[in-house]
């Protein structure tokens, strides 16, 4: 009995992994289902498409400094507002700058935007909702109003807000965004908490004596974060677009810098003469916002339970 | 309550609020009220019931999972009705609880040992190696081989999911378990082996046992004592062979005629089919909870509720007409 009960040891401890001893953590589990839900993501034509766009997107904003022809704040004297020709594909604008290469540069301050205000508001909304998911009483009363006070006002509004305290500049901006969306990011986890806290694991975890961190991080975290994959993905295109918005009124990124926003808001004046200036990174932003939907979108059928079999 | 009890429940109440909303009176529901009884070691206490009846809310407040409204809950001489959480904490290696549902019951992030082993780390009793050794251990005890410790719940049957559960509730070495409908939610094919592993596992580790089910075939293949309830109160409590063989109270004696007997001779027994539907527990009768159903109410059931009154022999009933054999 003894022996054969090491044998098994052994062997459970040979086909798992061994660091966590007993226990392949919720967190091991959390990243072997996604495998799984990936693949079930990916067979929508929609998220793949998605996907590859994002996929360039980070490529590009990862090697712009081989692939841009040129600095993005290079000024060429006597060169400005050029037809798109070879040497400047999407054109040059009022200071001779290199219209193709700014984009280029431009989707770093995208990714940019999209992780910290995505992350912000990801970070702070999932907890909040979690927490008051959990605690229930006061806690929730008070988190859930705040979370609601916070909801009624506009997203512009409170990105304007923001930055009249904070003062213009794109990290602002991004922090802005991010406060802004906190509520979506809270309510959704709140209510998957709600759902999850009702189911007897949660019970049976709580008479094991598991106490609150316990309870929040292994028990229920894991298990509300699909949902949240979603908002956060389709919440990296709104962020964007809220910050090329705010960056277009002059509130978020300064000149010189390449951001998508600030450069349709300097192609303004010229528009009649050299509409190139304004239409490519308008472009930019619409594939960015397109790709980050349609990847999301893709991911909610595949986690929609009616399509999972 | 005497020297070798384990639990011992003295006069427990549970109400809800419920309702309560803009333009509505709210209530107070009372799922218990008034429950009293005692579970000797290696006994078991067979608590049966309708859906609704409170049996499930009182294995809920023995556990602490809900706080009970008034009473006393002695555990091991301990009453541990009004502990906090924190309070209740070490408690909790001295009961615990397998739940009905086996699959919401698992949590499906966690491996099958991670979620077995989870009260060793909590309760600081192993780890590492020693704590493999004791998960692989009580994995064997439950019919599970120690190799599945780091499959996911979804991977198992219901009927391993259930021992699983087993597993983990056994794994604190507790002298009180809880089985709430352990079976019910099981093939028919499936229940026989998970009812005799936890026959076989009580004696073996000397466990009391709480059985709340709804089956009266289950609960007297498990029990030593039944106790029957009704709307929040236990209208009926003995030996099983006491409650199965001379039932008094008319509730019980209608509970056992709806089993079904597999013996054709016997299929002409009386059947006591009652009428009507178990009464709101926000707004129970006057006098006898029962009396609205009962094929024997008399005037005094419509006044006075009656008291659980021994009758000799440690069997107690609740009724005023007490079932003189005449009447049926």
């Amino acid at each position: 009995m003894q022996n054969r009960l090491e044998k098994a040891i052994a062997l459970a401890g040979a086909a798992h992994t061994p660091a966590a001893g007993v226990a392949p953590s919720g967190w091991a589990v959390l990243l072997r289902r996604m495998g799984r839900f990936w693949r079930s993501a990916m067979s929508n034509r929609g998220a793949r498409v998605g996907m590859v766009l994002v996929t360039v997107l980070v490529l590009v904003a990862f090697f712009a400094p081989w692939i841009a022809p040129y600095p993005p704040d290079e000024m060429g004297a006597g060169m400005s507002l050029l037809t798109p020709e070879m040497a400047y594909p999407f054109g040059t604008d009022e200071f001779g700058r290199d219209i193709f290469s700014r984009v280029i540069w431009g989707a770093r301050l995208t990714i940019q935007v999209g992780v910290i205000a995505v992350g912000i508001s990801l970070t702070v909304g999932t907890l909040t909702g979690l927490v008051a998911g959990y605690a229930g009483g006061w806690t929730e009363r008070i988190l859930m109003r705040l979370v609601d006070v916070v909801f009624s006002f506009t997203e512009t509004l409170i990105a304007l807000a923001a930055v009249a305290v904070l003062g213009p500049s794109l990290s602002n901006a991004m922090i802005a965004v991010g406060i802004a969306a906190i509520p979506f990011y809270a309510r959704v986890a709140y209510s998957v908490t709600l759902v999850e806290r009702n189911r007897a694991y949660f019970d049976a975890a709580y008479v094991q004596g598991a106490g609150h961190l316990r309870l929040i991080f292994l028990h229920l975290l894991p298990n509300i974060i699909p949902p949240l994959i979603v908002v956060a993905t389709l919440g990296v295109s709104s962020a964007v677009l809220a910050a090329a918005g705010l960056s277009f009124l002059g509130l978020g990124a300064q000149p010189p810098s390449p951001e998508w926003g600030a450069m349709l808001s300097a192609g303004r004046d010229y528009f009649n003469q050299a509409p190139w200036i304004m239409i490519y990174p308008g472009v930019a932003i619409m594939i960015t916002v397109l790709a980050f939907n349609l990847l999301g979108d893709g991911i909610r059928e595949a986690l929609d339970p009616r399509q999972t079999v | 309550m005497t020297a070798g009890t384990i639990l011992s429940v003295r006069d427990l109440r549970k109400s809800f609020d419920v309702g309560g909303g803009l333009l509505r009176k709210s209530g107070t529901l009372q799922a218990v009220g008034g429950v009293s009884f005692d579970i000797g070691p290696g006994e078991t206490l067979g608590l049966v019931g309708e859906s609704g009846c409170g049996k499930s809310t009182v294995g809920k407040l023995i556990m602490k999972l809900h706080h009970p409204s008034d009473g006393a809950i002695f555990l091991r001489g301990v009453n541990i009705a009004g502990l906090s959480r924190r309070a209740m904490t070490p408690m909790w290696r001295k009961v615990q609880t397998i739940f009905q549902d086996p699959y919401s019951s698992l949590n499906p992030r966690m491996s099958a040992g991670a979620i077995v082993g989870e009260a060793l780390t909590i309760h600081r009793i192993a780890s590492g190696a020693e704590k493999t050794r004791r998960v692989a251990e009580i994995f064997e005890k439950v019919g599970l081989r120690a190799d599945q410790m780091g499959r996911f719940p979804h991977e198992f049957s219901g009927g391993q999911r259930q021992r699983l559960s087993i597993a983990r509730a056994l794994i604190v070495e507790p002298e009180l378990i809880v089985a709430d409908e352990p079976v019910s939610a099981l093939d028919v094919s499936i229940q026989a082996s998970v009812i005799n592993l936890l026959i076989r596992l009580q004696k073996e580790m000397g466990l009391s046992m709480l059985f709340i089910s709804h089956d009266m075939s289950v609960v007297e293949h498990v029990s030593h004592r039944v106790a029957v309830m009704y709307l929040g109160r236990i209208v009926e409590i003995g030996s099983r062979r006491r409650i199965f063989g001379d039932p008094q109270h008319p509730y019980t004696r209608a509970l056992l005629s709806a089993v079904p007997v597999a013996d054709p001779a016997a299929r002409r027994r009386e059947r006591i089919v009652l009428k009507g539907d178990v009464p709101s527990p926000i707004d129970p009768p006057p006098g006898c909870h029962f009396q609205t159903r009962c094929p024997f109410a008399q005037d005094i059931c419509r006044k006075v509720l009656p008291d659980l009154l021994p009758t000799g022999g440690g069997h107690k009933v609740a009724c005023h007409v007490r079932m003189p054999d005449a009447v049926a």
